[in-house]
């Protein structure tokens, strides 16, 4: 089938402004996003920038707004979103090139929540155990590949990027519901400030969002009440 | 090299039910604070003077305004019911669950008390202005013009 291909490209050498260019290309309905793009670049322009890595939906270096909504490019068929097919950078973060944008606000506020397990007491004989419902409250967010669809489809972020976000949010709500933890106060501490889980205004559009179905919204909310636990 | 931080060229993100309501209340919040600021300022005239105030007010006694009202009640009432979805989105443990649906109970709740309170707001107008104007003033007459000897 013939496909109409829309993407918002941005030239920091040459461009003040993203501007959109139309490539119209060959495809079967089955060949993901990706593979557009892979098109165009590897045989028509060249010069179009993206992240790409696995191609499975396991990096998450490919978060694109694909036809309005936050998606991963390797993750969605041709024939799963109506043709034109617009394509643009993730937004909320300054854009690089083209579908390229910096990543680093994104992962200083992943940092600020400790995202690793902190426990300094000895584990014993073998490795630290934990009963199986224990291990259920926290596995919806063990499943995060940091695409940043999330924090990049949310309205909140979109005007100021001082918000942690839904990422950072879901990857501390993974050790502060995880009873091997010992630094959940601490987290609890960063996330009860002002652009911390409360700045969200339930849009839910990170749940929408999240390729890898994780209940975002829900976990936010989760630490919001969390955070009313401690004083 | 310069980095650009908005590249983007007027396209709407995609976003659900939720998002629209996370705007509506931020306009409908910001709208009543301007409101509530003129509001204050109008009822202050009475600090000037019965006559100053009185003036005021009549400027409010016809049915533009009655209309602008019921406005404003459909403006608070939707952002107060939507507040109260969004506490018991936030506090409610299974209240992320069942978003959709709590958002459709809140449309039913603006509905009820919407529909009642705007007939009303409505019927009490043509009532009043009718009981205190001049003999043979017919609902159409109060709804085309202020009515000069509606004293209030
Ligand atoms: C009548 C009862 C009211 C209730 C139950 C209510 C409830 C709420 C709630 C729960 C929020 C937080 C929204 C969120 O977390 O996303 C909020 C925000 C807000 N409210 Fe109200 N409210 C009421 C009346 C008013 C009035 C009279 C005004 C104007 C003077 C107002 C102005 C605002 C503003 C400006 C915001 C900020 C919106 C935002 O952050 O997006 N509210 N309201
Ligand atoms: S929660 Fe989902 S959308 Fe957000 S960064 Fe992790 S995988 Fe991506
Ligand atoms: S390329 Fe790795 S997630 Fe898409």
């Amino acid at each position: 089938m013939d496909v109409k291909l829309r993407i918002l490209r941005f030239n920091p050498e040459t461009d003040r402004k993203g501007h959109w260019e139309e490539y119209n290309i060959e495809a079967d309905p089955d060949e993901r996003i990706l593979d557009l793009l892979h098109k165009v670049k590897w045989f028509d322009d060249g010069s179009l920038a993206f992240r790409r890595s696995c191609a499975h939906g396991v990096c998450g270096s490919d978060a694109m707004v694909v036809n309005g909504e936050n998606m991963l490019a390797c993750q969605v068929l041709v024939k799963e979103v109506s043709n034109p097919i617009k394509i643009e950078p993730i937004r909320g973060l300054p854009v690089i090139k083209d579908l390229v944008v910096d990543m680093e606000t994104f992962f200083e506020s992943y940092k600020k929540v400790m995202p690793y397990l902190v426990n300094d007491e000895v584990p014993g004989e073998r490795e630290r155990l934990q009963s199986p419902e224990d291990r259920d409250k926290f596995e919806d967010t063990t499943k995060c590949i940091l695409c940043a669809a999330c924090t990049t489809s949310c309205p909140v972020f979109w005007t100021a990027d001082t918000y942690v976000g839904p990422a950072a949010i879901v990857n501390a709500h993974r050790f502060v519901f995880d009873s091997r933890d010992n630094a959940s106060k601490q987290r609890l501490e960063i996330l009860k400030d002002v652009n911390g889980a409360f700045r969200c205004r339930t849009a839910f559009n990170c749940t929408t969002a999240c390729p890898r179905g994780i209940q975002v919204t829900k976990a936010i909310e989760d630490v919001k009440r969390e955070t009313l636990t401690i004083n | 090299m310069a980095y650009q931080e908005i590249v983007s060229t007027g396209s709407v993100y995609k976003g659900r039910t939720s998002m629209w309501l996370y705007l509506f209340h931020r306009i409908t919040g910001v709208a009543l604070f301007g409101y509530l600021l003129l509001h204050i300022i109008s009822t202050a005239l009475i600090l000037a003077g019965p006559e100053i105030y009185e003036g005021a007010e009549a400027i409010y006694k016809n049915f533009y305004f009655r209309l602008g009202e019921v406005g404003l009640m459909a403006a608070v009432l939707a952002h107060a019911i939507n507040g109260l979805r969004i506490i018991t989105v936030d506090l409610w443990k299974k209240g992320s669950d069942y978003q959709k649906s709590l958002n459709v109970v809140a449309l039913l709740i603006f509905i009820g008390i919407f529909v009642p309170t705007t007939y009303r707001m409505i019927t009490s107008y043509f009532d009043i202005c009718i009981e205190k104007s001049s003999p043979g003033t017919t609902v159409v007459d109060c709804m085309v013009r202020p009515l000069p000897d509606w004293k209030s």
